[in-house]
């Protein structure tokens, strides 16, 4: 921590960047975002296993980008995210620096080159307990699995804390604020719902880093970074392709190769 | 308000026959906005044209549902019909209740029951239609012609001399293309080049024709009338505008051993070279592969001798943009070369040749100055065996196709060798003789009665070195398959004609499909010949399809016409695309792509203005709603009554391409082929754009279960539509799967224009999961479910 | 309610079950706090064994009852081109208990009702409000985001409760009759309390410690509204999603949907990002620091000078549910210290 907070003191003195993008103590144990201009300020900056926001998803709000060129605190998906924003056309190269901290270590990563190949140095699948929580849903039968998920999508408010959270949902007006037609039901009714969460995951399919935070931030504490991972172990199997892993190149979903699977094809 | 007027065809008794035309007329004046419903025996004759047009002034119609045949017969024509009277033809729809209904169901009450639903559907469909506009796009007076051979010497010249711009690129670094390389064409024995030489000349000189020659095609963007090609000019190695042509630097050229593509392996070059002397234009290349400055570093003798300082070693290729409203594609074909059947020698024995090395021999400019030597020690060869269909015609080795030219080239090589060898005997063993075209029989028969070639139908199993010489053993089974062993000098393979070794690449580039053998495919086999299926991409000669010269020439005379007329118009009109873009989409919208929030890409944009369905252009990123979206059948209260007949009554509906599947499904209807009542057909531009939501919106429709189909891959309209969906469908199955729903009831499919029997199978089958599945319930119990 | 005599008594936990069965047996549906996957919220109950009032506030506030998620304001089928116009049957809105709500969720019912009978009657809504008995629960615990006593409030007040029980320990509550309808619910139930003699209501309430002065908070926010820097920085980590506005007992902000022949009212939250956005295209407020600042005016100014009722009761809810962490508790300290 004091080595992040020493290198926010020198990049802000040094008019590196204007702003600190990093996580300061919040309420109730938790961390939250923190946006720290003043070189006298960085000792408000902390690192610890509290840090989990995607902090990546402050790209996409004016006020944010206002405050001129950015140095990110990263956790690991928030690079992902970074080269994911990169290779879609919403950061240009030198628009931030990202601060990967790990331990006591900070690591200024200052070009996508850098980023990809701390990124890569690092990769690895998904640990033990993820596979697992995975696995559980698919080894409940179909049935199971339908009535989890209604009662689950019950529950949802339509307050989109999911997508408002996800560093990747960054359009200035998404399907949902569409009308003309309404093609995805406002009222947060079941079937609403339904069609609301599997828009979310099929528009994320190919795109999502894998931080779940859409996850964290549902107030209701539906699991819906499943279906993102889910999505994620489909793309991976069947294309080979990951996310978040290059600044450069189309997404899963909107490339093909002439000889992707199609068994299930009649 | 809705004013909608619906009229019912009999056509005949092709629908009339099992569908209740009387009772639909009836039942759709009842729906909500119907203002007129009345039937007709033939709605697309002029009386019953005309009941339309005046339907339109007297009841002051909004929109027009025609329930006929299928939309891929008449459409053009009510809308048309429309037009005419004032209504905008946008605002016309066709109901299918021929191909779809009344021809492939049993007569009775559910066939006429799903015609009104049907009728239903385009009824709602209507209501929502907006009018629009042809798109008015300036265009490009200028042509691209991609291959400098016959055909598209051919097309630069015909277009240059109708008054417009003509870019012409060739790859090799003369124009002239394989006729170049023959001695005498058939059926006239015209020297080729002859009569080729002229035209290249003139395209040299036209003052409309730029040509870039040593060039390939970058990329190709754009649509038509608005192209943008980018030509790499590759680097010659010397300065155009200083060389004369004099050929010093040829002469002095100290690598001279090089194999002449040209000649076709059987002479040499040296490193810097003019392929012929008659090349168009007279200015030499470097091979850098082969010349010693490139590999070592020594040598430039012919930069110190040439006297203009023309040479330019370090020169590199040239980006060369160019804004075009055609493409002419005549990049032409190759024969294939190699050991293709290993038994006949060729590569093994240097007396086994092919018919363009043959046509080197016979040429009076070639390596042997036109007398026929053996390559292997310069003799005249006494006896010559021509082997016929040495290669096509083989399912067996993946050429099944006839290659057209070789029956008749072979019998011109034949005679060539008996005029120039007066004693010379010439042997050909065919299957068959094709000599369909003017003066060919004649020709043929020269062969075998005047020059006294010895025909021999069979086939070689073998050919083998004895001596010195070469044994061709052979069957006569004109003769009850009598073996023959002919002793020959020079054994000449009639080899397949195949497509050119960039044809893919090429293709890919300008979103033309191609067929399995790599020739690139024409709209319409028998009626638009001379277009791909991307507007404003024209084909000329032989990429196409192997085929001779003079057909190559009114191709390309044909194509040229096909250029000319929309060229001749200040602006073009474009059908706009039934669709209508929606504002400020970004992300992986319908089409799974991802873009800048706004604006999108050039590309993107110049293909979304491109003249999208129902003409032809690459569609891809759009995101567009879909009028088809509106058109979900939001009720099936005929359904309920007939569910009540029998125990359950599935109801599925079908998302289908325009292209492949809804026509396949014509043609199911017009064999006649019955399959099951219980599908409605959504019709779509092409798969790529059937949103994943609609699936669920179908179930919560009320469906049962769903099937999407579509072109094969490789054969999509818009060339990577159906790639696009492939994807999306198996991330979407996936996700379905996981959230419980059972992924049987979604049946995925190609099915193409031409399998209405594999369309007829698909529905029964089909039909039969979903029965055995049950009811959807659990889903459609959702509707309505949650509200307080 | 001058004339209720202040009505106190006393009922053990097997009598409250026996309440219940009652409730239930009238035809009334209760709503308590239920846990379900690791949060707790109102939900259908039947037994007292199956509520959970463990956790110092529950997820969602109880509002729910009275302005559903989701709800159909009237239907409108068309048959044989024909429409037919239904009205929702609100004699057939079942009688419903809120039980285990706190003081604070019971004191956002007055601003509900401000809000939704302001110019005019709301009918759906005062259906639900009249057939909605609320049965409160003093707090015995709070937690850094509770801050209902600097709103007048507090963990033990009786506003909005038709009765409040104070949970005294050893299985025992306190129950205060406050209002007539309070009354009914217990009608014929009388055997099942007993007399409250003397318990100290006061030595079982949470130690609520007023953080701010609400006196200063109003002018701060007026003086405060121009002052673009102050609410960008209050609001740079905060997302625009709903969660604040949906969990918020107070919030009542909808919209209207028709869908297949019925026209919906469901939430809305001004946090959104188009919730302004004019037909033209126009949207007076395109920041997301603008949709802040109306938050809080919206509560601490509007609503107080129009209906004379505040739009927040201190509940902390929004503050547990943002996903960012913020704090409405640290910003309207921040207002109220604000030098102008």
């Amino acid at each position: 921590m004091q080595a992040l907070r020493s290198k926010a003191r020198e990049l802000l003195a040094t008019k590196t960047v204007q702003v600190i993008i990093g996580y300061a103590s919040g309420g109730g144990g938790r961390a939250r975002a923190v946006f720290v201009r003043e070189a006298a300020k960085a000792d408000a900056l902390v690192f610890d296993d509290s840090c989990q926001q995607n902090l990546a998803v402050y790209f996409s709000k004016p006020e944010v980008r206002k405050l001129g060129k950015a140095a990110l605190v990263a956790t690991p998906a928030a690079l992902r995210a970074i080269l994911q924003l990169a290779a879609e056309n919403q950061i240009a190269e030198g628009e931030l620096l990202a601060l990967a901290v790990g331990g006591d270590d900070v690591v200024p990563l200052a070009t996508f080159a850098a980023i990809e190949a701390h990124v890569a140095a690092r990769d690895g699948d998904w640990s033990a307990a993820e596979k697992e929580e995975l696995q559980k849903y698919e080894a409940m039968g179909l049935e199971e699995r339908r009535r989890f998920w209604e009662e689950q999508f019950s529950r949802c408010l339509k307050c989109y804390a999911c997508r408002a959270a996800c560093p990747l949902c960054y359009c200035t007006r998404c399907t949902v604020e569409c009308n003309q037609p309404q093609w995805i039901p406002v009222p947060a009714h079941d079937l609403g719902n339904l069609e609301w969460n599997v828009m979310r995951a099929m528009h994320l399919a190919g795109r999502c880093v894998d931080c779940g935070d859409c996850g964290r931030a549902c107030p209701v504490n539906i699991p819906l970074h499943l279906l993102n991972r889910r999505l994620i172990r489909e793309v991976f199997t069947v294309f080979g392709s990951r996310s978040g892993r290059s600044a450069k190149g189309d997404n899963a979903l909107s490339t093909f190769k002439p000889n992707d699977p199609e068994d299930f094809i009649q | 308000m809705a004013r909608i007027g619906v009229f019912i065809c009999h056509c005949g008794e092709n629908i009339s026959a099992t569908v209740d035309v009387v009772k639909v007329a009836a039942e759709a004046a009842r729906i909500p906005g119907v203002a007129h419903s009345v039937e007709y025996k033939y709605m697309c004759s002029d009386p019953g044209q005309q009941l339309v047009k005046n339907a339109i002034k007297e009841k002051n119609l909004t929109g027009v549902v025609v329930a006929a045949c299928s939309p891929r017969m008449h459409e053009p024509t009510f809308r048309r019909a429309c037009a005419e009277a004032g209504l905008n033809p946008f605002l016309c729809e066709m109901a299918n209740i021929r191909e779809h209904c009344s021809w492939v169901h049993e007569k009775g009450e559910a066939t006429t029951q799903k015609a009104l639903d049907i009728v239903r559907t385009l009824v709602a469909k209507v209501k929502k239609n907006k009018a629009l506009e042809p798109i008015k796009v300036p265009v490009t007076k200028t042509a691209l012609v991609l291959g400098g051979g016959i055909a598209g010497i051919q097309a630069a010249l015909d277009i240059a001399n109708s008054g417009h711009k003509v870019i012409l690129v060739e790859q090799a670094p003369s124009i002239g293309g394989h006729m170049s390389q023959l001695s005498e064409t058939f059926p006239t024995l015209d020297c080729s080049q002859c009569i080729l030489t002229p035209r290249m000349v003139e395209v040299a000189q036209h003052p409309n024709i730029t040509l870039h020659s040593y060039s390939e095609l970058e990329s190709l963007d754009g649509f038509i009338g608005n192209f943008k090609a980018r030509i790499r000019r590759k680097a010659r190695g010397l300065d155009e505008k200083l060389c004369t042509g004099c050929g010093l630097c040829m002469q002095k050229c100290p690598t001279r051993k090089i194999p002449s593509e040209f000649d076709a392996g059987l002479g040499l070059r040296p490193a810097i070279y003019v392929p012929f002397p008659q090349a168009v234009p007279n200015k030499p290349v470097i091979d850098r592969e082969h010349c010693t400055y490139y590999r070592t570093g020594k040598c430039r003798l012919c930069e110190k001798v040439c006297p203009t300082q023309a040479i330019r070693f370090g020169q590199e290729d040239e980006i060369v943009e160019a804004e075009v409203g055609a493409v002419v594609v005549a990049t032409g074909f190759d024969i294939k070369h190699g050991d293709f059947f290993p038994e006949y020698g060729y590569g093994k024995h240097q007396d086994v040749i092919d018919g363009l090395q043959f046509e080197r021999l016979a040429s009076a400019s070639g390596p042997t100055l036109g007398e026929i030597r053996r390559p292997s020690d310069g003799k005249v060869p006494e006896t010559v065996v021509f082997i016929a269909c040495a290669g096509s015609r083989d399912p067996a080795k993946g050429i099944e196709y006839c290659s057209k030219i070789c029956c008749m080239y072979t019998a011109k090589h034949a005679m060539l060798y008996r005029h120039k060898v007066h004693h010379g005997k010439p042997y050909v063993f065919y299957m068959d003789i094709r000599a369909g075209g003017k003066m060919y029989e004649e020709f043929v028969r020269r062969a075998m009665e005047e020059d006294g070639v010895q025909y021999v139908r069979g086939r070689v199993s073998r050919v083998y070195e004895r001596n010195g010489r070469l044994v061709v053993k052979g069957v006569d089974t004109l003769l009850g398959a009598r073996p023959l062993e002919i002793e020959a000098d020079l054994v000449v393979l009639a080899t397949a004609g195949v497509a050119n070794a960039g044809a893919e690449e090429l293709a890919q580039k300008l979103h033309v499909s191609y067929d399995a053998h790599k020739f690139y495919a024409e709209a319409h086999p028998k009626l638009r010949p001379v277009e791909t299926n991307t507007a404003g991409i024209f084909l000329a000669g032989a990429c196409q399809a192997p085929k001779d010269i003079p057909e190559s020439v009114a191709q390309s005379t044909a194509r040229r016409r096909r250029f000319i007329l929309p060229a001749s118009a200040a602006s073009s009109a474009r059908a706009p695309a039934p669709t209508r873009p929606s504002r400020r989409r970004s992300s992986a919208a319908a089409t799974g792509r991802w873009s800048r929030p706004w604006p999108r890409s050039t590309r993107a944009c110049a293909r979304a203005a491109a003249p999208a369905w129902p003409s032809a252009a690459p569609n891809r990123s759009t995101s567009r709603a879909s009028p088809t979206r509106r058109s979900m059948p939001r009720f099936w209260p005929c359904w309920n009554e007939v569910n009540a007949m029998a125990d359950f009554n599935p109801k599925i509906v079908a998302f289908v391409c325009n292209w492949c599947t809804y026509a396949g499904a014509d043609l199911t209807g017009t064999s006649r082929m019955k399959y099951a009542p219980q599908v409605s057909i959504v019709r779509f531009p092409c798969t790529g754009r059937i949103d994943f939501m609609l699936l669920l919106k179908a179930f919560a429709g009320g469906a049962d279960g769903i099937i999407v189909s579509g072109c094969h891959p490789n054969d999509c309209h818009y060339s990577s539509g159906n790639f696009h969906a492939r994807r999306r469908w198996v991330v979407f199955r996936g996700l379905m799967d996981f959230l419980g729903i059972d992924v049987r009831r979604v049946q995925f499919s190609w099915v193409s224009a031409a399998e209405g029997a594999k369309w007829a199978q698909l529905v029964n089958e089909t039909t039969d999961r979903i029965r055995r599945l049950g009811p959807f319930a659990d889903y459609q119990r959702l509707r309505g479910q949650g509200v307080g | 309610m001058n004339s209720m005599e202040k009505d106190t008594r006393l009922i053990g936990r097997e009598a409250l079950a026996k309440l219940f069965a009652q409730w239930l047996g009238e035809g009334r549906r209760i709503l308590a706090p239920k846990q379900s996957n690791d949060k707790v919220d109102f939900a259908e109950v039947e037994t007292p064994g199956e509520v959970s009032l463990d956790p110092v506030q529950t997820g969602q506030s109880p509002k729910g009852a009275l302005f559903p998620r989701v709800e159909e304001l009237f239907s409108f089928p068309s048959r044989d081109g024909r429409v037919e116009l239904r009205e929702r049957d609100l004699a057939a809105l079942k009688p419903t208990v809120v039980f285990g709500l706190r003081p604070c969720d019971a004191a956002a019912l007055a601003a509900l009702a401000a809000i939704f009978n302001w110019d005019s009657a709301d009918a759906l809504f005062s259906a639900r409000l009249a057939a909605l008995t609320t049965v409160g629960v003093a707090c015995n615990r709070c937690d850094e985001y509770c801050f209902c006593t600097s709103l007048g409030g507090g963990p033990g007040a009786t506003t909005g409760s038709d009765i409040l029980l104070t949970d005294m320990g050893g299985g025992e509550y306190l129950a205060e009759v406050i209002s007539e309808k309070g009354r009914q619910a217990i009608q014929g139930a009388g055997t099942l309390f007993q007399p409250a003699l003397g318990k100290d209501k006061e030595s079982r309430l949470a130690r609520v410690e007023k953080a701010f002065d609400l006196d200063k908070v109003k002018p701060a926010l007026e003086a405060l509204f121009d002052d673009e820097a102050f609410w960008v920085e209050q609001s740079l980590r905060c997302l625009g999603c709903g969660a604040c506005a949906y969990v918020c007992p107070t919030c009542a902000c909808f919209d209207i949907q028709d869908e297949n022949g019925r026209r919906l009212r469901c939430w809305d939250s001004c946090g959104f990002g188009l919730f302004t956005l004019h037909t033209s295209g126009h949207n007076p407020r395109p920041l997301q620091s603008q949709r802040w600042r109306q938050r809080l005016m919206h509560k601490f100014s509007y609503m107080p000078e129009r209906q004379s009722v505040l739009g927040c009761v201190g509940c902390g809810r929004c503050s547990r549910a943002c996903p960012v962490d913020m704090n409405i508790l640290e910003h309207l300290r921040a207002v109220a210290e604000a030098k102008p």
